[in-house]
């Protein structure tokens, strides 16, 4: 049969015994032997652990034992993450790989109670910050629609994973876009949980008051499913919310008809640096969602700008806290593209630092004075499709409208599904907000909208499908 | 702000955190600190008064 698409896909293939675990778990290292020297998806794969994960799912089926969609589904693990079979190094020199004590990190627990199979560790940009610098001896990762193109970051290497069939789907990290970039980017779906939805002990910290463990797929509905098992409450991490989990999958009824979707269209749609593509991209899904039987309105957010300096000084402040006394004594250890970016966190005052957060609350208010009217938002998710790798300098984020860091600010769920194509070919992705833990509304109109479009389903022609 | 004045100030905020970077480096912070000062200078709007910071603290954590 043709490799499945998506979880959801295999998990039904397994369960009619058209699929095993361990042949679908085979054919996922075959196409890593054959792409990833050029994709650099992966940090370190594991197919000693992951095909015995495979074999015992598979015996696990045999047995009439069911642990539910993602028994025996491949997924990768961004290497911010701790996992019990392989180091954890954040893509860095200066992370000592024994970070996490060889532990799973309770996300990852919960995905391997749940019989899932871990495929390896993905790249990310280093410590979840800044560029890939070809100087430190990891894979770089590229875009798999343009070699040459940044696959975003940065959960980067779980991005391509799944755009290429590397991986059914993952784990990123979120602090300011970190899981939406790179779906954007590779042209999948990827979700930021609200704050403390999912546990984040076991990762590397960057922005402690806005870091967030989000699933990665090809689809809502795998995205969906993934959550279902991430979520709920861990005492291990200061953070986590014990609000009810939802079933996501559940709430997936393919119907956007009367949800109220509210457009903001000062800054989000107007501001110098948004493409014209990206933006027109965006407003035709909308339209397909109107279609839908969804109600649209245009809405206003003030200081959304604000917003994304806010996140991005509230990002620099935290991460600089967490790293400076390396950064004194190692800044050469560090990428050349990562140290700026925790040093800047020195060139704000404490002063400045309060201010955020008092901006924050203030903001948190606007947002929910907004969302009093709407169900969900839609915006796009990157100002432009993917640019070049010699293009993702550290200040690019300063100097650039960005969509994705008010979510953070606000801690809000929202969710990067792709929504066309530029003329170049590169993938169009549009954000679809959500109110605090409202994720099954943000999947379910993103599931309303693949329901009706294929562009999540679409696969870069350097990794054409293969059959299992 | 000028580049001399922005230049000023960068090198002793670094120099203060200790951060040893290189001459290419101190320059590109040059030039970005004053659209970073101008960003964090644009967060104090006066309808922020009466908020407080988004911080919290617990005191009773590890008594249980």
């Amino acid at each position: 049969m043709t490799a499945p698409l998506t979880i959801a896909d295999a998990a039904k293939a397994l369960r009619s015994g058209d699929l095993t675990a361990a042949a679908l778990t085979a054919s996922i290292f075959e196409r890593i032997e054959a792409l990833d020297a050029k994709l650099g998806a992966y940090v370190c794969t594991l197919p000693e652990t992951a095909m015995a994960s495979a074999e015992a799912a598979d015996a696990d089926f045999a047995k009439g034992v069911d642990k539910g969609p993602l028994q025996g589904i491949p997924l990768a693990v961004k290497d911010i993450i701790s996992t019990e079979d392989a180091p954890t190094t954040a893509n860095s020199r200066v992370l000592d790989p024994a970070w996490g004590g060889g532990i799973d990190a309770p996300v990852v627990a919960r995905l391997r109670a749940a019989g899932a199979v871990v495929v390896g560790k993905a790249t990310t940009s280093e410590f979840a910050l800044g560029a890939p610098d070809p100087d430190k001896g990891f894979p770089i990762p590229r875009n798999p629609w343009a070699l040459e193109c940044t696959a975003g970051g940065s959960s980067s290497g779980t991005g391509v994973a799944v755009a290429a069939g590397l991986a059914l789907g993952g784990l990123g990290t979120d602090t300011g876009g970190s899981v939406r970039f790179p779906a954007a980017m590779n042209g999948h779906t990827g979700l930021k949980v609200t704050f403390g939805r999912v546990p984040k002990s076991g990762v590397v910290p960057l922005g402690y008051s806005l870091d967030s463990v989000g699933p990665m797929a090809r689809s809502a509905m795998d995205c969906a499913l993934l959550l279902s098992v991430m979520a709920g409450y861990d005492a291990s991490d200061p953070d986590a919310a014990s609000a009810p989990v939802d079933d996501y999958a559940a709430a997936l009824d393919g119907s956007a008809v009367g949800v109220r979707v509210g457009v903001p269209m000062p800054y989000f749609f107007d501001a110098p640096g948004l493409d014209p593509e990206v933006r027109d991209g965006v407003l035709a899904a909308v339209d397909v969602l109107r279609g839908a039987g969804a109600v649209v309105s245009d809405t206003e957010i003030g200081y959304a700008e604000q917003a994304k300096n806010a996140t991005m000084m509230t990002l620099s402040s935290e991460a600089f806290s967490y790293h400076r006394l390396n950064l004194v004594d190692r800044w050469t250890d560090y990428g050349k593209f990562t140290r700026p970016g925790l040093a800047r966190g020195a060139l704000f005052s404490a002063g400045d630092f309060a201010q955020a957060q008092r901006f924050r609350n203030w903001f948190r208010a606007e947002v929910a004075r907004v969302l009093a009217e709407f169900d969900v938002l839609v915006t796009p998710t990157w100002a432009t499709p993917a640019f070049l790798l010699s293009e993702m300098l550290p200040e690019r984020m300063i100097l650039t409208p960005g969509y994705t860091p008010q979510w953070n600010l606000t801690g809000l769920p929202a969710v990067a599904v792709p929504c066309g194509f530029s003329s170049s070919g590169l993938p169009l992705s549009m954000q679809i907000i959500g109110r605090p833990f409202a994720e099954a509304t943000v999947l379910k109109v993103a599931d309303a909208y693949q329901q009706l479009t294929d562009w999540h389903l679409q696969v870069p022609p350097v990794a054409a499908l293969t059959t299992v | 702000m000028s580049l001399d004045q922005s230049a000023t100030t960068v090198k002793a905020l670094l120099d203060a955190a200790q951060l040893k970077v290189s001459d290419e480096e101190f320059l590109k912070f040059a030039e970005v600190y004053p659209i970073m000062r101008a960003q964090a200078d644009a967060l104090y709007l006066p309808e922020l008064e009466p908020e407080s910071p988004a911080l919290s603290f617990d005191p009773t954590v590890g008594y249980e």
